[in-house]
């Protein structure tokens, strides 16, 4: 339990953050979404410190690293505790204000049950999977036993440290942690419970947004006990922090295609940004988010589009400029992928990986279809588009699904361009389930809005 | 059964089949599967281990969990190889697990491709092999060694 005072203080960065937010952007926030939101602006708060420490040539010292909680915790003081743990007054999730009722106590109850769960599996077993160690953990023993990003990591070879060319958010979180802990292994894992948490809070107050606060709960719970999200929680994997940052980026975006509020683009933006010090797959995204935005905006009335357009370039300037300390730093290192690097790419190679694609389908169809992993969200989606097929080119969700689609067409154009050693199959069998939680939090967002009326009638 | 009856069961069914019902079925559904596989075992053995992990030190749950042959010999090879020295690992077979974690508990001890020639090597399981340019070192058990570059005579 020792990691729950770094965590603590990543908390309070955030938090002081996202109130700072509000106060420049005149945005209300409700508690759940100040205490979500400000696990991820903390948690990337802490990634900027350690990593800017590092480019200064500073130590990873506590006594230096406790300046910036402390620096929260006085903005917080200042800004007034009080007001930040108030009521949400945001529109629609005051529609079911008041009182839980006894059907949300119950769902709520579910909720804590799973999280409880994911704890007990979290809580006593230490790193110890072949990813989390190998990607993950070996770095962040790294950074904390040298107190900095050794000399030439970057170019440290496969067998000494596997993918140094993956972002250190992950890793340099842990080691955020383990610099007021002290290195433990075991406790450190309970950042992966506090990701899952932050996740659900900010997709609740998202849903809450677009639908009874009854029926936001309910989609909560779905994914909260989507059986994939659940053990990524209780293990050490970029994999849900990418999720979550993408799921939390494509929510807002949803709000702000449906309201038009500046400050929901702007942490959308942020938060794809963000993505990019997760997992290098958040490219991805971030394409689909621009190329979403800049077909809105070009199908929007004229006299609504300088207004759009500058919302678009403020978003695009917003992702370009947290993304960009890292992207710099790989493109200054030469950080090549050692799987995917399109630059060798040969025709025959490429041939092969298309005669490849039914196996990847065979793949996609056995998750889809099998419930150990995903329970029914993809059925359900899949069915709640049929059945809801007439509201697939309404309002707001053509773009959403075409976030959602462009997003899977990338990562199907990254599989046709894999250029490791192994084969396809290879990386299909042990990526795919992976990758799939990337989709999860704008998937079940999707089937919420489109069986939006469904729900709330089944709830009545 | 002909069209008819087919057809008119059909519309019997669609008729109980509203959304509302659709919904709350597959909420059930959902329901019943998120209790099964809270309560199914992920993996052969996992609450054994669980088990094992509450009921004892956390010092002494890695060791159960990465195997204790492989901790102590992790033990044994910081023990016995310098600290600014680099390794490599082989034999480690289908162990890929068991190289991954025995280089992350191995750090600061740095590892390096056996191809770019470590002042050691750990071999998880010695054949008798030679292997070019290493010598045997420090021994062990009676399969997990230690090499030297240099060492010639074994």
């Amino acid at each position: 339990m020792t990691a729950l005072l770094p965590i603590f203080y990543i908390e309070i960065i955030g938090v002081a953050l996202a109130r700072l937010f509000s106060r420049l952007s005149g945005r209300r926030m409700g508690l759940v979404e100040t205490l979500s939101l400000g696990c991820f602006l903390g948690s990337f708060a802490s990634c900027m410190a350690l990593f800017f420490l590092w480019k200064f040539g500073l130590l990873f010292e506590p006594s230096l690293l406790v300046l910036f909680p402390i620096i929260g915790a006085v903005f917080l003081v200042g800004d007034g505790l009080a007001r930040c743990i108030g009521p949400s007054r945001s529109p629609a999730s005051s529609s079911g204000d008041g009182h839980l009722s006894r059907l949300e106590k119950i769902i709520l109850a579910g909720i804590a049950i799973q999280l409880v769960w994911v704890l007990f599996l979290t809580v006593r077993m230490p790193v110890s999977a072949h990813d989390a160690l190998a990607n993950y953990a070996l770095k962040a023993k790294m950074f904390h036993m040298e107190k900095t990003i050794p000399e030439a990591f970057f170019g440290f070879p496969e067998s000494t440290v596997a993918h140094p060319d993956y972002p250190p958010m992950l890793p340099l979180n842990m080691t955020w942690v383990y610099a007021f802990s002290g290195f433990n292994d075991t406790s450190v894992k309970l950042i992966m419970p506090f990701f899952y948490l932050a996740f659900l809070g900010l997709s609740f107050v998202q849903l809450s947004r677009m639908m009874k606060r009854k029926s936001a709960l309910l989609v909560t719970f779905l994914l909260a006990t989507v059986p994939q999200i659940g053990d990524y929680a209780t293990i050490i994997h970029a994999d849900l922090l990418l999720g979550a940052l993408v799921g939390g980026a494509f929510g807002y975006l949803a709000l702000y295609l449906s309201e038009g509020r500046k400050s929901d683009i702007v942490l959308s933006s942020f938060l794809m940004g963000a993505a990019f010090w997760a997992k290098n797959e958040a490219a991805v995204f971030a394409i689909a988010l621009m190329v979403t935005l800049a077909v809105y905006i070009s199908s929007e009335r004229p006299e609504k589009r300088s207004n759009r357009i500058s919302d678009m370039l403020i978003s695009f300037g917003v992702m370009a400029l947290v993304a960009w300390p890292w992207l710099a730093l790989k493109s200054s290192e030469g950080l090549v992928n050692s799987d995917l690097a399109p630059s060798r790419l040969t025709a025959t190679r490429l041939m092969e990986n298309v005669r490849q694609i039914p196996i990847v389908l065979d793949f996609f169809q056995q998750e889809v279809f099998g419930p150990k992993k995903w329970n029914l969200v993809w059925i359900t989606l899949l069915a709640a588009m049929v059945l809801r097929r007439k509201k697939l080119n309404e309002g707001v969700m053509r773009y959403l699904l075409m976030f959602f689609f462009l997003g899977l067409l990338g990562y199907f154009a990254a599989y046709m361009m894999i250029t490791g050693n192994d084969n396809l199959y290879f990386y299909a069998n042990t990526t795919i389930s992976r990758f799939m939680i990337h989709f999860t939090g704008p998937a079940v967002f999707i089937l919420a809005l489109l069986a939006k009326e469904d729900i709330e009638e089944a709830l009545k | 059964m002909n069209a008819t009856m087919l057809t008119s069961m059909l519309k019997t069914l669609k008729s109980y089949m509203t959304p509302r019902v659709v919904v709350r079925l597959t909420l059930a559904i959902w329901v019943c599967l998120w209790m099964i596989f809270i309560i199914k075992e992920d993996k052969d053995g996992q609450y054994a281990m669980l088990g094992y992990l509450y009921t004892h030190a956390p010092a002494e749950n890695m060791r159960h969990v990465v195997g204790e042959r492989l901790q102590d010999f992790v033990a044994f090879s910081k023990d016995n190889i310098p600290r600014d020295a680099t390794f490599g690992m082989r034999n480690f077979g289908n162990l890929a697990l068991g190289e991954v974690r025995a280089r992350y508990m191995m750090w600061p001890w740095r590892c390096i491709g056996t191809k770019d020639m470590p002042d050691y090597i750990i071999v998880w399981e010695d054949t008798g092999e030679p292997v070019e340019g290493y010598g045997l070192y420090e021994r062990f058990d009676d399969k997990g060694v230690i090499l030297k570059k240099g060492n010639i005579v074994q």
